[in-house]
């Protein structure tokens, strides 16, 4: 008690307490909590009071997905999850969120993507083992056979080990062997297809990022390995590729050229065409051979600078079209767990499916600064404390000048505004 | 009539034939875990002697979750799975922390026991202090998972529990009793013997792996490996 009368005191008395604004967003019934797994919370925030949680009842182990204030999915299961996939969480999409349901027939399942329902399909699953990625491509069979969509088109999938898609396009294998190398792995004698066109049986190579193969508007490219020499067949076109097993780890197939980092640069077909003149963390090239790279904080192309973005703390997930189009993610100083995609020059943020807990942010100026930690219960800001927990996600707002984070208070998920 | 080694090895030919090493798909990992065992090997004696194992016996127990430890990457979410456990309370214990992956539900079942097991007790002192209040208990605990030397800890407990709770069951090997321990390690030691046997059977390990395995084959791959290792000079 005499804790909660020092607590009020020190409130009442602290000039923050005026700039503090504190709202319950969800309070959790006594018998039910947040469901977290092995990983990750099933838990998803942003500094607009927007949120979705997953709760479960511990008495009856139903499970229901809260989006926005409302309930929006009710799935069944047991102590240790949901008999449901549920991923792709969008905040900010009236609809955002996908799920997969299984039935008490676990080969028929409902799929939700987005609103959009499709009942009773046969062993239905996602692609993409993440849950807080935006991928809703999925695998189902009909008539005992195996279909994909990705991106809302339909391939056969059937009898296909591996497969990469282009539109209209599928390059595939039919069987193959798998077999260890130090470096890289190789499928052996695969039976390898274009769409129904048998292309012949190859030894083709896997490096870490996958089979090193590509299909796209020029056709189908894919290396493999003959009498301990590599090679590379762009549309039936065989030219051999340098002895060097590390050009492996780091190698792109592009329209009809290949692409590979060493040491000293970029090389694209065995020819060395980029320098880096600087620490490079990630690369793309499009078919007309331009060149984008970054060292994670910088953006150049074809060696010139072209975005500096001082808020930038990763940049990542680099692409060129043939227009010259770039597009990137990058995470921020100002956001703990955000990031924002750049397409086209237009930036969409995203709040990143998982929470982090705790947080260290500073306002653009730099004359604020919030700080939290999973083992304190309260949030610094500029040297006070404020809260009574710590800080699951937390959020600097430039136009409105305040910090926004949330906390899990005694059962209740609480939105705290701090005007500086 | 066959004769019975005829017999086993035409049973036994296909998963001798292609029945695949876990070190051959997580060469990287299983890497990982024989330089962690060099590394630690002097704190892994010390805990193996303790209670009367052998450094190999007792590292390959946790030898898989070592393995994949450099593959997880929850370090960021790992906070807001500790703040959940703190704040909301047991039913919030079920992940896993440190190199051996250990869970505080786990963690908890094991301070259980070991108040339990009287003659066991004064070894583990590293118990949160029972007159702290639950919340600072919860998160006394999480300190320790971040700790090698109480991961090590609890581990010894772990051994111990399960050496009584195995007392009357005749392993046919060290490797059997091994692959018992990890399983137990991994699937909870509050399961009877024909679960965990049956468990044996199960491949999900590495959680986040295209190819699985059995937790307590990777276990024994581990066991074997080490004691066939060259001494360092």
């Amino acid at each position: 008690m005499r804790s909660y009368i020092f607590l009020f005191a020190f409130l009442i008395c602290n000039p923050l307490f005026s700039q503090l604004q504190r709202e319950v967003l969800y309070r959790l019934e006594p018998n039910e909590i947040v469901y977290q797994n092995e990983y990750t919370a099933l838990i998803s925030l942003d500094n607009t009071k927007k949120f979705s949680v997953l709760i479960r009842d511990t008495l009856s182990n139903k499970y229901r997905l809260v989006f926005n204030g409302k309930t929006v999915g009710n799935f069944t299961g047991n102590k240790w999850g949901p008999y449901a996939t549920i991923k792709s969480i969008d905040l900010n999409k009236p609809n955002g969120y996908s799920h997969i349901t299984y039935r008490e027939k676990l080969r028929d399942r409902d799929i939700n993507i987005e609103g959009k329902k499709i009942n009773n399909l046969e062993n239905g699953s996602f692609v993409s083992w993440y849950d807080n990625d935006q991928n809703n491509d999925y695998n189902y069979n009909l008539l005992g056979e195996r279909y994909l969509n990705k991106s809302g088109k339909t391939y056969s999938v059937e009898g296909k080990k591996q497969y990469a898609t282009n539109k209209n396009d599928i390059l595939w294998v039919s069987k193959y062997e798998y077999s260890y190398q130090p470096e890289y792995n190789i499928f052996r004698e695969s039976q390898l297809y274009l769409n129904s066109d048998f292309l012949g049986e190859f030894d083709l190579i896997k490096s870490r990022s996958g089979i090193l193969w590509n299909v796209d508007e020029s056709g189908y490219a894919f290396c493999y390995t003959q009498n301990d020499a590599n090679y590379i067949s762009f549309n039936g076109s065989v030219s051999r590729l340098r002895p060097d097993n590390r050009i492996l780890a780091d190698f792109k197939i592009t329209g009809n050229d290949y692409y590979f980092v060493l040491d000293d640069g970029l090389y694209k077909n065995d020819v060395l065409v980029q320098n880096f003149n600087t620490e490079m963390s990630e690369w793309a090239v499009n078919t007309k051979g331009d060149i984008l790279y970054t060292d994670g904080e910088n953006l150049y192309l074809n060696s010139l600078l072209v975005e500096q973005n001082h808020r930038a703390t990763f940049i990542r997930d680099l692409s060129i079209d043939n227009s010259g189009n770039l597009s990137y993610t990058y995470s921020s100083k100002e956001c703990s767990h955000c990031y924002f995609e750049v397409i086209n020059q237009n930036e969409k943020e995203y709040t990143s499916y998982r929470i982090y807990g705790g947080a260290e942010l500073s306002s653009t100026d730099g004359n604020h600064h919030l700080k939290s930690k999973w083992n304190y219960d309260y949030v610094v800001i500029d040297g006070a404390p404020c809260g009574n927990a710590p800080a699951l996600a937390a959020w600097y707002d430039s136009k409105k000048n305040c910090f926004y984070w949330n906390s899990f208070e005694n059962n209740e998920l609480v939105f705290y505004q701090f005007k500086l | 009539m066959i004769n019975k080694p005829v017999f086993y090895f035409f049973l036994l030919f296909p998963i001798i034939l292609f029945s695949q090493k876990y070190e051959e798909f997580y060469s990287t990992e299983f890497d990982f875990g024989k330089v962690f065992y060099e590394k630690h090997h002097d704190d892994l004696m010390a805990s193996a002697n303790r209670i009367g194992e052998s450094p190999q016996f007792l590292f390959s127990i946790v030898a898989p979750e070592v393995s994949q430890f450099n593959s997880i990457q929850n370090a960021f979410e790992l906070n807001s799975l500790k703040i959940l456990y703190v704040q909301g309370g047991s039913g919030y214990g079920n992940f896993s922390v440190g190199f051996f992956q250990m869970k505080p539900s786990f963690v908890e079942t094991l301070e259980s026991k070991v108040k339990i097991y009287k003659d066991i007790r004064h070894v583990f002192s590293f118990i949160p202090d029972a007159t702290l209040n639950e919340k600072e208990q919860r998160k006394m605990r999480l300190y320790n998972l971040d700790s090698l030397q109480a991961q090590l800890k609890y581990l010894e407990a772990f051994c111990l529990i399960l050496k009584k709770k195995t007392v009357d069951i005749q392993f046919s090997s060290e490797q059997d009793r091994l692959k018992y321990f990890a399983t137990a390690y991994n699937s909870g030691f509050e399961l009877n013997k024909n679960k965990m046997y049956s468990m044996m059977d199960k491949t999900f390990f590495p959680h986040f792996g295209e190819n699985k395995f059995n937790y307590s084959d990777v276990s024994l791959e581990f066991y074997k490996t080490l004691f066939t290792r060259k001494k360092a000079p």
